[in-house]
């Protein structure tokens, strides 16, 4: 018995196996083995849902889960390295930057869901229209959204504060606004799909009312990818906005915000790095566990189902 | 055409007089993947090609044919345990070779070629820089004469003009053509080991037809060839052994005469059996009565019954109906140029035509779903136009469609209820009457009733092909257009959907337009034929009549091109008896 | 002929584009409620003289009708005027064209360090057993999830003030290029190795691969000779992204490293409500992109047959 070892590069299940030049390896396409693929939780998948539990937690109830008030000045208490006394050490006021951190969550979330909201409802609507008029409403508004294509986000969002000015609202408005023609474009591209379609054209053959059609085939269809896409928008747009809030335009400093938060602690990077770490590694954790569970969503959503 | 002619004196010294089998394997044995998700693939499989000999590997999808003739040459594929007693390929041990041991061999010593050619060539290189590249990979010629070298080999397959050709991307050439310049590039280095991986299945007929000629004439004393096929009636004339695959394992293997004159396993009998062909117009296809009612004679369709032939009605007229696309340079492309026919109660009219002709544009346009430029179709005597006009639900719903690939005719978040549901909902049936309708309409196409809440996505070809006619019916259609229904599905799976609709006729005296590019399927489904071509109908009439004494020289090379299982009388002579082992 | 025509045709569309924002910046201005003077001025928080608030009118034509402010306004841009920074109190293409010079250099370096990290490891990585694929894909999912201001902190944090290798930030040199260059590229690599890697493993399953390995090819000169010429069609397409990131990311680096720059003069703009200036680089903007594409465009005609034969 002979075991080729070229063959056996690599094996395991986590990514797509295949074989080079055949649709993919067979397998086991029960309703049961179905069923164990989807609820295999990766190690990645589980943290990032634990931590997205511990999120929400702190938004509903942060006094909960931190006693300390996030606002209290305490210059005697001053930065205090991370330790017994608070767990993630204090800031140059002497507030508790656990504490902090806790009662900053609902903030990013608000700025990440409220921009992601006005991104999806003002694209989806615009990308509706395109997709389901015809070519000449279809051709105006892609020529407009080419042109804003042309203009990065962040830079979109500075003219609309420009105008408007700073602030956690405007900044919400600002990153939303520089969101809507992503959104836009991948709902008109999914509604051409759709429209498209053999089942739509199958539900048409079977003499349903074009009205029907529409909101029992074409929209559900075209909403699903653009709701998942927009998952992962959300931890985008809390991103967007720490850096706003990083260059001063966002929310304003004595609120815990975790973009104002860095921004303050760059000026005592060297002596406090602390300042700087623990609030970056709360915004990466929050934006990649959205990020991980966007993408498995989307991965579910296109049948990828490992 | 250019004739083929082969020229060998070139064949590279490595390809020797050696006597023994080019390749040999005992015991094959190829797993995909670990654990809880390791399936096996390949089990226990032994073959060997002698130097001039041609095996035939034939299965259906899945039966691991495709994984067996890559495993010869090394190329598995990622994650994939191989184990064998032994594997041999030119008399040396090749069951621990590595990638590098492989790459000296493979297209020196052994040539692939596999099916569509559109991409199994580069897109973005031309002809002749692909098929120089086996040249420059082994070093066979000086670099300065491997030009020379790659035309001579293109016109050796028959490629005409092969200097324009050399320097044209694969999308410029034809299928034929594309096919023709894999096959220069597999013998370039006149390897003495060539796999041809379904090499015809993704061409037209008549193209096929060649491209088996000119493997036919790569056949020589020195060569040996695995042919692998899911069609037993493709390689029927080209091979000298055969192994028939199923689910990993060679289940039958003889040489091609005694297979297919004496199939021993149930397996080989049931997929002779299976195909389609004019001899098996009228009677099943398959042994399986799986259907909820007996068949067939027996039950007399009342409405198709009480009328002689002469008086029974129109149920379509078709009109002089053109359609033209625009084809994105300013000019037009016309897909369907005047074509006219009726479809009367309880026939089958065939549409029979290679790609490109047409007829997948007529049968949109007699759905409705596309407008042709000029012409009309008219359902129950009234056009299109008409019933559009005022919203008539029930002409709409008296022509339904069956799709080639069903999958993406279902809403992807749909179940099985929900898919038969609207359709019944959209037939008026009232909700109360709804649930034992689609249980109904489900038990009517043989699946069973614990299906009914499966995507289809979680189905099999031939499962969802059952859930497409079951909504078709649904609507309680008059005429179901079939567009290629059983093209994408293996060939038993294809005899048992065939049976169903030729079932589903006789009980509820349907009338099918039957569109297939498998002259086979048209012949036995069919009562009446048309022959398309470039949009317009070359030939038409009742099936016997058109396939017997064909009138159109078109028609003559599709009949002719069709592979037929060799009966005893027109066996080929057996050529090269010594070889055999 | 062919190529010839269809660059016309992609200027053409590039002229629309600068048009189309031209003019959307114009309407923004035009709609939004309240005296435009004082926008453009800097809001009334700014408290400007009489006197300049009746400059901007004449300048802008603010008490002709709206036609003929907006004809005025496409004839200035025409001419290359892009109207007077109130701010800086020098016209707007000479404060652009003062920073041009540092965000090019800065981007420049971007790129050379962005794109062959993304090639070598899209590569090497592309269908490689489990570990090495999730190692790397993780990688790629955190630089692409972390903001890049949080990237530069990182860099910061590690090779100033840890290692003290390169300078915390400035203008002077080549070594206080590194760390902000370093930033911008990693935040572009994140998102375009992903894609590329993704492409590269689709490619890798197609059958002209299998038939090239089939010739003898070894693995590496397979990826490199023929899968990485399709790869790069698709990815080519995220050009728009790359270039987003960079001109975006300028204004996060600028600010993190204190350096001189377009991003820099954005911010300082948006501080000030500098109006005219905002204007300006918003059309600097879609000029590069403009240009840009076109670049990507020739890139096409070069890598594909299809787009000139076809």
């Amino acid at each position: 018995m002979t075991v080729i070892p070229g063959a056996t590069t690599s094996a395991g299940s986590a990514h797509t196996q295949t074989v080079t030049g055949l649709p993919a390896a067979p397998r086991d396409t029960s309703p049961h083995a179905r069923q164990r693929r989807r609820w295999r939780l990766r190690p990645g998948l589980l943290l990032a849902s634990l931590f997205l539990l511990w999120l929400a937690a702190a938004v509903v109830a942060p006094g909960v889960l931190a006693s300390a008030d996030p606002y209290t000045v305490n210059p005697s208490r001053s930065f205090e390295a991370p330790g017994a006394a608070a767990i993630f050490g204090t800031d140059d006021s002497g507030a508790d930057i656990y504490s902090r951190i806790v009662h900053g969550a609902a903030t990013s979330l608000y700025i990440g869901l409220g921009a992601t909201a006005i991104g999806v409802v003002g694209g989806t609507a615009i990308g509706l229209l395109a997709g389901l008029n015809g070519r000449l409403v279809e051709a105006s508004v892609m020529r407009v959204l080419d042109v804003t294509l042309a203009i990065p986000e962040i830079l979109l969002a500075l003219v609309v504060i420009g105008i408007i000015g700073g602030g956690t609202e405007n900044a919400i408005l600002a990153i939303g606004a520089g969101s809507i023609a992503y959104y836009a474009r991948i709902t008109r591209a999914q509604t051409h799909l759709v429209r498209r379609s053999g089942y739509v054209e199958a539900a048409r053959t079977l003499g349903l009312p074009a009205g029907k059609v529409l909101f029992t085939h074409v929209i559900p269809n075209v909403m699903k990818p653009v709701l998942v896409l927009a998952t992962i928008g959300v931890g985008s747009a809390i991103g967007a906005g720490a850096s706003l809030s990083f260059l001063g335009l966002g929310t304003p400093p004595p609120a815990p915000e975790w973009g104002a938060m860095l921004s303050v602690g760059r000026n005592f990077i060297s002596n406090a790095p602390w300042m700087i770490t623990i609030p970056a590694a709360f915004l990466v954790a929050t934006v990649l566990s959205i990020t991980v569970i966007g993408r498995e969503l989307r991965r579910r959503a296109e049948g990828r189902v490992q | 055409m250019t004739s083929t002619t082969l020229q060998k004196q070139s064949k590279a010294p490595a390809a020797s007089n050696r006597t023994g089998p080019v390749v040999d394997i005992q015991n094959l044995t190829v797993d995909f993947g670990r654990g809880v998700h390791q399936r096996r693939v390949v089990r226990n499989v032994s073959l060997s090609i002698s130097p001039g000999e041609c095996l035939a590997l034939v299965g259906e999808s899945g039966s691991g044919k495709s994984v067996t003739a890559r495993t010869l040459v090394g190329l598995t594929g990622h994650g994939a345990q191989v184990t064998a007693d032994r594997q041999t390929f030119n008399g040396a041990d090749s069951g621990g070779w590595g990638e590098r041991q492989w790459s000296k061999v493979r297209g020196k010593d052994a040539g692939f070629i596999l099916q569509d050619a559109l991409s199994s060539l580069d897109s973005l290189r031309t002809i002749g820089k692909e098929v120089g590249e086996v040249l420059r990979l082994h070093d066979l010629f000086p670099p300065a004469e491997r030009y020379v070298r790659v035309i001579e080999l293109l016109r050796s397959v028959g490629v005409p003009d092969p200097e324009v050709r050399a320097s044209q991307y694969p999308h410029q050439l034809s299928g034929g053509l594309r096919q023709r310049a894999l096959i220069a590039s597999a013998i370039a280095a006149g390897p003495g080991l060539l796999i041809a991986d379904e090499p015809t299945t993704a061409l037209d007929a008549t193209i096929a037809a060649q491209v088996l000629r000119l493997l036919g004439d790569l056949k020589d004393s020195s060569t040996g060839m695995l042919v692998v096929s899911h069609d037993l009636a493709v390689v029927a004339h080209l091979a000298d052994r055969v192994a028939v695959m199923r689910q990993g394992e060679i289940v039958e293997e003889g040489t091609m005469e005694a297979v297919l004159q004496d199939p021993q396993h149930p397996y080989t009998k049931a997929l002779l059996a299976a195909v389609p062909s004019a001899s098996s117009r009228g009677s099943r296809l398959t042994g399986d009565h799986g259907i909820a009612v007996e068949p067939v004679e027996t039950t007399a369709p009342e409405s198709a019954s009480l009328e002689t032939p002469a008086e029974r009605q129109v149920l379509i007229s078709v009109d002089e109906i053109s359609k033209t696309y625009p084809n994105g340079v300013g000019a037009v492309r016309t897909a369907v140029a005047g074509v006219s026919f009726e479809l009367k109660k309880g026939d089958t009219l065939g549409i029979v035509g290679e790609s490109g002709s047409g007829k997948s544009t007529v049968a949109r346009i007699v759905l409705g779903v596309e407008i042709p430029d000029t012409g009309a179709t008219l359902i129950g005597g009234r056009p299109w136009a008409e019933h559009r006009k005022q919203k008539d639900r029930r002409a709409r719903r008296s022509v339904q469609m069956i799709y080639q690939d069903p999958l993406h005719s279902f809403d992807p978040r749909k179940t099985v209820r929900q898919v038969i549901g609207q359709a019944v909902t959209a037939a008026g049936v009232p909700r109360a009457g709804r649930y034992a309708r689609i249980v109904e309409l489900l038990d009517l196409v043989g699946l069973d009733e614990d299906k009914i809440s499966s995507r289809p996505i979680e189905l099999s070809g031939g499962q969802r092909q059952r859930v497409a006619i079951a909504r078709a019916l649904a609507a309680e259609p008059e005429v179901i257009i079939c567009d290629e229904p059983v093209s994408a599905l293996d060939v038993s799976v294809q005899a048992r959907i065939l049976d169903l609709l030729a079932d589903l006729q006789h009980r509820l005296g349907l009338s099918y337009l039957f569109i297939s590019h498998d002259l086979g399927v048209i012949q036995h489904m069919s009562k009446d034929v048309l022959v398309m071509k470039d949009g317009a109908i070359l030939e038409r009439g009742p099936v016997a009549t058109v396939f017997d004494a064909p009138q159109h020289d078109y028609t003559r090379q599709l009949i002719n091109a069709i592979p037929q299982l060799p009966t005893t009388r027109h066996f080929p002579a057996t050529k090269q008896d010594g070889t055999r082992s | 002929m062919h190529t010839v025509r269809r660059i016309l045709l992609r200027l053409l569309v590039g002229v629309g584009v600068l048009w189309g924002a031209a003019t959307m910046t114009f309407l923004a201005v035009y709609l939004i409620p309240g005296d435009t003077a004082l926008l453009i001025l800097g809001g009334p928080d700014a408290r400007p003289t009489a006197e300049t608030i009746a400059q901007v009118r004449s300048d802008y034509l603010l008490d002709e009708p709206f036609i003929v402010q907006y004809a005025g306004y496409l004839g200035n841009l025409f001419q290359g005027d892009l109207g007077q920074s109130y701010r800086l109190r020098i016209p707007v293409s000479e404060a652009i064209g003062q920073q041009i010079g540092a965000t090019g250099m800065l981007a420049a370096a971007a790129t050379v360090l962005a794109l062959p990290l993304t090639f070598a490891v899209a590569v090497l990585s592309a269908q490689r057993s489990n570990w090495v694929r999730s190692l790397v894909s993780g990688v790629e999912v955190v630089l692409a999830a972390t903001p890049t201001f949080i990237i530069g902190f990182a860099l910061l944090i590690v090779f100033s003030f840890t290692l003290q290798w390169f300078p915390i930030g400035g203008d002077n040199g080549f070594s206080a290029l590194v760390l902000p260059a370093l930033t911008l590229a990693l935040a572009v690599f994140g998102t375009l190795s992903q894609v590329f890697r993704n492409e590269l493993e689709d490619v890798l399953e197609q059958p002209f691969i299998l038939t090239a390995r089939a010739r003898g090819m070894r693995d590496l000169p397979v990826r490199v000779l023929h899968a990485v010429r399709h790869a790069a069609i698709p990815v080519m397409t995220l050009s728009g992204f790359v270039v987003a990131s960079l001109l975006g990311g300028s204004v996060i680096v600028e600010t993190l490293f204190s350096r001189q720059g377009i991003g820099a003069l954005t911010l300082a703009s948006v501080y000030n409500k500098d109006l005219p200036v905002i204007i300006g680089i918003v059309l600097l903007c879609a000029a590069v992109y403009v240009v840009v594409n076109l670049i990507i465009d020739l890139l096409y005609t070069l890598i594909d047959p299809k787009v000139v034969t076809a």
